[in-house]
């Protein structure tokens, strides 16, 4: 096959011709893959052909070696291990070769390709000569050989985990790298390509950074790269000093004074990209510290192993005025770009997180600034002044802000009804936002709010709410934080003479011709939610009254017929909107007893218009309004039952929904929250059900974020149908089991470390609610044989001294349920166990009062099963 | 709406693993009847003793009532529960930090098993019971029925010997039952409040009776709280039953010396106890005529006071209506007239007196002196001869010829009883000389 020809092909603008061409393509891979790669290689590697088709042949190449969903990740990297060697090699030669190709296209295609083997590979130890293949290249090679080489280096440290490759080679790597960074390089393309490397391979540096000495080279050669004259370099050096930064926190104290005076420099006079890393930087150090502050002050028997240098507090005095400078760095219309980024914004960020770290420090460090800046004539001046203020709201001490929050309210007030300028405008709503998002509530003593300034604020508020759409955003979030300061304020909310006026200017907002800016409406939405969640029995009548309002506005959304699709969207997401409102109110109105009866006449309408919502689309359902319906499902409790007949399809419709798996993820919720409202009411659409959630835990399709809560509603099922649930108790038990056994030994990154808890969490929650749900059942005896696993499961993720606090709770509760429902039959078991008894005990001592509290119970379910 | 789920399936959890806890009072309820509830709750006492022994709360409040309810079953397994090692625990939830209804039970279960044998009292009396049961009757809080069901309790352990009797009396018991009483006779008489007087009453007369008696000094601060427990009126119903067990004290305590008999007469009680001898009812009635007859047992003077009142009206009443009353009743009368004449002298017992006192013999008095005269009880034999010699020396005053009274008792065959006690070593002699005297 001429792979040439198609590969030009399946770049035609003709459809036809480009759709014979992939179809062509897909046929030979079908037929024979060794041979499709091994083509697809050589037409990388051959300088003779184009460079279009060598770039589609290096694309084509890696799709077949990775993908996105980790499923499809796992089906290719089993194949590509399963591939002939001798093809293999073949492969890899022709790639290696490629890196020396002229054609820098090529170059770069061919080390990502590399890099991708390389991550299959290297972890099965398999091509182990490459990393030296690839480093001997690095001395002899012309420039671009050298630096596809490096670059190369780089992508391999970003595929494959650090504990992959023994410190030998990682020593090479490293030097390699820091060579083809140092000043003696003289290609432009090298060194840039030596620093991105180095990025990457940070993490490979442990070691080197524990020696003093190596340590000192990488750090020399990352400062001069700083000072580049190349700004690439300049960038990428800085990109790295972030990241050792939060990496090698504790190693950096020799090098601090050096690193500041060079990130002032690069914040006060280098271009905008380097000057954005330069102020990255000290956010970074405040997110270390700030992190190590807190866990000080979580628990001073010193867990942290890091100790805090207090580099923020150190720097201050220089670091507060060179941030402080970059506010007055604004952009025209920044407000209007929702994306924005700019040195102004990361200086107020940095500036924000710096109040977090040093807390009352900061403050006489920036009420000059603001003092000097705030009437200034020019808009800049007044924005910046705003800005500093805004930022410095959270931190310090409520003692230390509030007599400066009490002189600048008024200020504030005026200043957003009539500074002429809208940026002026837009920081000022954002900065009252702040002040009430930290300084207004149960948790200060002394009030910043009174009854005579309170009118203001709320007129002040609603009127900037008709302002542009970015103003009056931020002052929806202004009211946001008012409203939610009042919440548990008592019977009585000083909002409640407003109460009307506000909601019905948020609704104005939301009919705005423009609300579709700044998200806006979003916003608007958000606070009327949180000001009817906030509201006191004083103002129900009126939530009530809400009720109808937001129903006709949903029922408006319906009536559109034949929408494009993009009208289509926005219909969707006004429904969501609404469909939240709604969920908000039912929540409110359900939680207390006459509000909940007056409400039960509008349930049917309401569940009516989300079954209307649902029909809306044919192949998936609506999010919010499934939300909203578990709302629903809590206020009428088993009167739900008379909507099942029609919703049910929608909820089986919820669980196959594998594309949108939040959606997904969503309803699996609301089974729960219906089984909790119905009881055994659900046993007529549990086998439905329940066969679908086992298909789903069995799929692989289905995004795994969906597979935990799916476990805790087989516990939210089993605890409302008792022992009804025997029906499925072997299939369910055999998902748990296979669950489980993958889910006690793990090794990875933090975030598959979760992802593991969350399983595990979900799978005790099942457990916990099938033994609970059976109790005092006949059939009890049933579970019998199941307890010798969960016990071993138990003891397994017990040794793993990985679990989190939640998993720890469950889990021991989850011992608790065996002895509990199983009485003496559990008990020997336990008694046998390996480390229950040390699990126990250790939870029994535990800080954390809700293991604790569920400790206690278990031991005393514990020592009832063991009593008799 | 995420952490809303978490808080309700938290919840719903929560409810199934205290299931033992809020269903405590339905489970109750169904079993009560239910022998295989019952036996299946028996089979759980262990796990009922381990949960009283764990820092749980609401897993110890359940088996404590779960306890308390099988202790008061028919055949209450006593023993089990004791050997399981729980009765310091209800001793300990006596103690202020635990609820109310966590007291009730536990204060039901200790007086169940006070009730029980001997051996059985004993271990709650071993484990410190006492003292709690007076900080719960001293506590300033108004819960009648935890009250009620520890005067109650203690009632049981006095009830089970003197030596029990006096122990409970040593812990100072009397003052706070009688301060309990004293405090709740005012009206209104709410249900539970008189059902607490009825109890402390009823402790109090154990309190009084027992053989050997209660020491006199011990408990005679009873006496002005007696004195009004008698003028309850109307002495129907429960206030009927708190009045009988005052007038039953009265009796306990009017058995005894002079001095004794003195305490009660300055206690003022004498107006009263005549006038409640009018009452209808028999066990009233009966303690009344026992308290009198004990006082007649007095010196002149004491006498007098009663007499003063009209006591012999009374007496008449009875026995003239004679069928109104039990046996018992007239006996006691009888009993009581055989004190006064034993005791009387000419002057005292005037001739319209005499008269009356014929007539209350002709109607029938000396037929129940003649019924017990056989008596196992030694004390009620020779109260009977006694009577019975009274009767025939009035007799001999009244009818010098010939005494009718010895007709009356023949006819009872009165004789012929007391000659098979002639050969009785303590009273042999004394109906001898009757035999010899009077008989025919």
């Amino acid at each position: 096959m001429e792979v040439t020809q198609v590969l030009f092909n399946a770049q035609s603008i003709d459809g036809t011709v480009r759709k014979n061409a992939e179809e062509s393509l897909k046929q030979f891979q079908e037929q024979n893959l060794p041979g499709f790669l091994l083509s697809l290689s050589g037409e990388l590697a051959n300088e003779e052909k184009p460079i279009e088709t060598r770039k589609l042949a290096g694309l084509i190449l890696k799709n077949a070696l990775d993908a996105k969903e980790q499923h499809r990740k796992f089906e290719l990297v089993q194949r590509w291990l399963s591939l002939d060697a001798t093809a293999k090699s073949q492969i890899k030669a022709c790639l290696l070769q490629t890196l020396s190709s002229p054609v820098s296209d090529a170059r770069s295609t061919a080390s990502q390709v590399i890099a991708k083997v390389a991550g299959i590979e290297l972890p099965h130890k398999q091509w182990p000569e490459l990393i030296g293949s690839l480093l001997s290249n690095v001395h002899q090679l012309p420039a671009q050989a050298k630096q596809a080489t490096l670059e190369t280096l780089g992508y391999l440290c970003e595929e494959v985990s650090p504990d992959v490759i023994d410190q030998d080679q990682v020593n090479k790597i490293l030097t390699a790298v820091v060579q083809g960074m140092s000043s003696s390089e003289g290609n432009t393309d090298v060194r840039l390509a030596a620093t991105r490397a180095l990025y990457n391979a940070l993490g490979f540096a442990q070691a080197n950074f524990s020696n003093d000495m190596e340590r000192d080279y990488i750090m020399r050669v990352v400062c001069e790269a700083t000072l580049s004259p190349e700004v690439r370099i300049r960038q990428a050096a800085f990109e790295c000093l972030v990241s050792i930064s939060s990496t090698y926190y504790e190693k950096l104290a020799p090098y601090i004074q050096d690193i500041f005076n060079i990130t002032a420099k690069a914040v006060r006079e280098d271009e905008e990209p380097v000057a954005l890393q330069a102020i990255e930087f000290w956010s970074s150090i405040c997110d270390e510290e700030i992190d190590i502050l807190e866990e000080y002050g979580g628990d001073f028997t010193g867990d942290s192993d890091i100790p805090c240098f207090y580099f923020i507090k150190q720097a201050l005095p220089a670091l507060v005025p060179m941030l402080l400078e970059t506010l007055l760095k604004q952009e025209e219309d920044q407000d209007q770009d929702e994306g924005a980024w700019n040195i102004a914004m990361a200086g107020g960020t940095c500036l924000g997180l710096v109040a977090r770290t040093v807390g009352d420090d900061i403050v006489p460090l920036v009420v000059p600034f603001i003092e000097e800046n705030i009437s200034k004539p020019d808009w800049r001046q007044r924005e910046a002044a705003t800005y500093a203020f805004g930022s410095i709201l959270e931190g310090p001490s409520p003692e230390k802000l509030i007599p400066l929050v009490n002189v600048a309210l008024t200020f504030m007030l005026s200043a957003l009804t009539k500074d002429p300028n809208s940026h002026v405008k837009d920081t000022t709503a954002w900065t009252l936002g702040r002040i009430f998002e930290f300084l207004h509530g149960s948790v200060v003593d002394s009030p910043i709010i009174s009854q005579a300034n309170c009118q203001q604020i709320i007129t002040v508020l609603l009127q900037s709410m008709k302002d542009t759409p970015n103003v009056a955003e931020k002052a929806c979030g202004a009211l946001y934080f008012l409203a939610q300061g009042y919440e548990e304020m008592g019977p009585s909310s000083p909002l409640t003479p407003f109460f009307q006026e506000i909601v019905q200017s948020l609704l104005t907002v939301t009919h705005r011709e423009d609300a579709g800016e700044s998200r806006l409406r979003t916003a608007a939405y958000e606070t009327l939610n949180e000001v009817v969640r906030c509201s006191t029995d004083e103002t129900a009548p009126l939530v009530l009254q809400l009720v109808p309002v937001i129903m006709m506005e949903l029922h408006n959304t319906l009536e559109g017929q034949k929408l494009s699709s993009d009208e289509r969207e926005k219909q969707s997401e006004l429904q969501g909107l609404l469909c939240g409102c709604l969920q908000v109110i039912i929540q409110k109105l359900g939680a207390s007893e006459p509000t909940k009866y007056v409400f039960m006449q509008y349930a049917d309408q309401i569940m009516g218009l989300f079954l209307r919502v649902f029909a809306c689309r044919s192949a998936t359902v609506h999010e919010e309004a499934m939300l909203a319906i578990g709302a629903l499902a809590y206020a009428t409790g088993a009167d739900f039952a008379k909507y099942m007949p029609e919703f049910y399809r929608y909820l089986e419709m919820g669980l196959q929904n594998f594309e949108e798996y939040q959606v997904c993820a969503v309803t699996v919720g609301v089974v729960g929250d219906i089984s909790r409202a119905l009881e055994e009411k659900i046993v007529p659409y549990c086998d439905g059900i329940m066969t679908q959630l086992l298909k789903n835990l069995s799929s692989n399709q289905l995004h795994r974020s969906v597979k935990p809560p799916i476990f805790s509603c087989f516990g939210d099922i089993a605890l409302a149908v008792g022992e009804y649930f025997e029906k499925y108790l072997m299939w369910a038990m055999s998902a748990l089991q296979s669950a489980a056994e993958l889910s006690t030994h793990i090794a990875g990154d933090d975030e598959l470390v979760e992802y593991t808890n969350s399983l595990r969490n979900g799978i005790l929650e099942a457990y916990s609610g099938i033994f609970q749900g059976f109790k005092n059942s006949p059939k009890t005896q049933l579970l019998i044989p199941y307890a010798p696993h969960i016990l071993q499961f138990l003891d397994g993720i017990y040794m793993e001294k990985d679990m989190d606090d939640v998993v720890m709770k469950t889990a021991i509760g989850v011992l608790g349920d065996l002895a509990d429902t199983l009485g003496s039959h559990a008990g020997s078991m336990i008694q046998q166990s390996v480390s229950s008894k040390d699990f126990l005990n250790e939870c029994l001592s535990s800080e954390d009062l809700m293991i604790k509290e569920s400790a206690e119970w278990a031991k005393l379910a514990i020592s009832r099963a063991i009593s008799v | 709406m995420e952490s809303i789920r978490k808080i309700n399936r938290e919840l719903i959890l929560f409810f199934k693993r205290n299931h033992e806890f809020f269903h405590v009072e339905r489970c109750i309820e169904d079993a009560a009847g239910d022998p295989i509830a019952i036996k299946k709750m028996f089979d759980s006492i262990p796990v009922m003793a381990s949960d009283l022994m764990s820092g749980n709360e609401s897993f110890q409040f359940a088996a404590t009532a779960r306890l308390s309810f099988l202790l008061s079953t028919e055949n209450p397994p006593i023993d089990v529960v004791i050997q399981s090692g729980v009765v310091p625990h209800f001793v300990r939830f006596l103690n202020e930090q635990y609820g109310l209804q966590h007291k009730l039970y536990s204060v039901r279960a200790l007086y169940a098993i006070g009730k029980g044998s001997l051996e059985q009292a004993v271990v709650v009396i071993k484990h410190g019971a006492i003292p709690m049961f007076i900080r719960l009757l001293c506590c300033s809080e108004e819960c009648y029925q935890l009250k009620e069901l520890v005067a109650a309790a203690l009632g049981s352990l006095a009830n089970q010997s003197p030596d029990f009797r006096d122990y409970v009396l040593q812990f100072g018991t009397l003052t706070p039952l009688l301060s309990l009483l004293d405090n709740h006779l005012e009206p209104p008489m709410l249900h539970e409040k008189i059902a607490l007087l009825r109890a402390c009453s009823n402790t109090l007369a154990i309190f009084c009776q027992g053989n050997p008696a209660p020491s006199f000094n011990q408990i005679r601060s009873a006496l002005p709280i007696l004195r009004r427990l008698i003028h309850l009126n109307p002495p129907v119903g429960v206030i009927g039953e708190v009045c009988e067990d005052a007038c039953l004290c009265l009796s306990y305590l009017s058995n005894g010396s002079a001095e004794q008999i003195q305490a009660l007469i300055d206690a003022d009680v004498c107006a009263r106890l005549v006038m409640l001898l009018g009452l209808s009812d028999g066990k009233i009635v009966e303690h009344v005529l026992r308290t009198v007859g004990n006082i007649f047992k007095g010196v002149d003077s004491q006498i007098q006071i009663l007499i003063n009142n009209g006591v012999f009206f009374r007496l008449n009443a009875i026995l003239m209506h004679a069928d109104n009353y039990d046996v018992e009743v007239r006996w006691d009368a009888a009993c009581a007239l055989s004190n006064a004449a034993r005791r009387g002298s000419n002057e005292q017992i005037s001739l319209h007196d005499l008269y009356s006192f014929r007539f209350l013999v002709n109607q029938g008095c000396i037929g129940p002196l003649c019924d017990h005269i056989l008596c196992p009880d030694r004390k009620t034999s020779i109260l009977c001869l006694k009577g019975l010699k009274s009767i025939l020396k009035a007799g001999e005053i009244m009818y010098s010829t010939r005494n009718l009274y010895t007709l009356v008792i023949t006819d009872f065959d009165g004789f012929g009883k007391i000659e098979k006690l002639q050969s009785d070593p303590d009273i042999g002699e004394m109906a001898m000389k009757l035999l010899m005297k009077y008989g025919v």
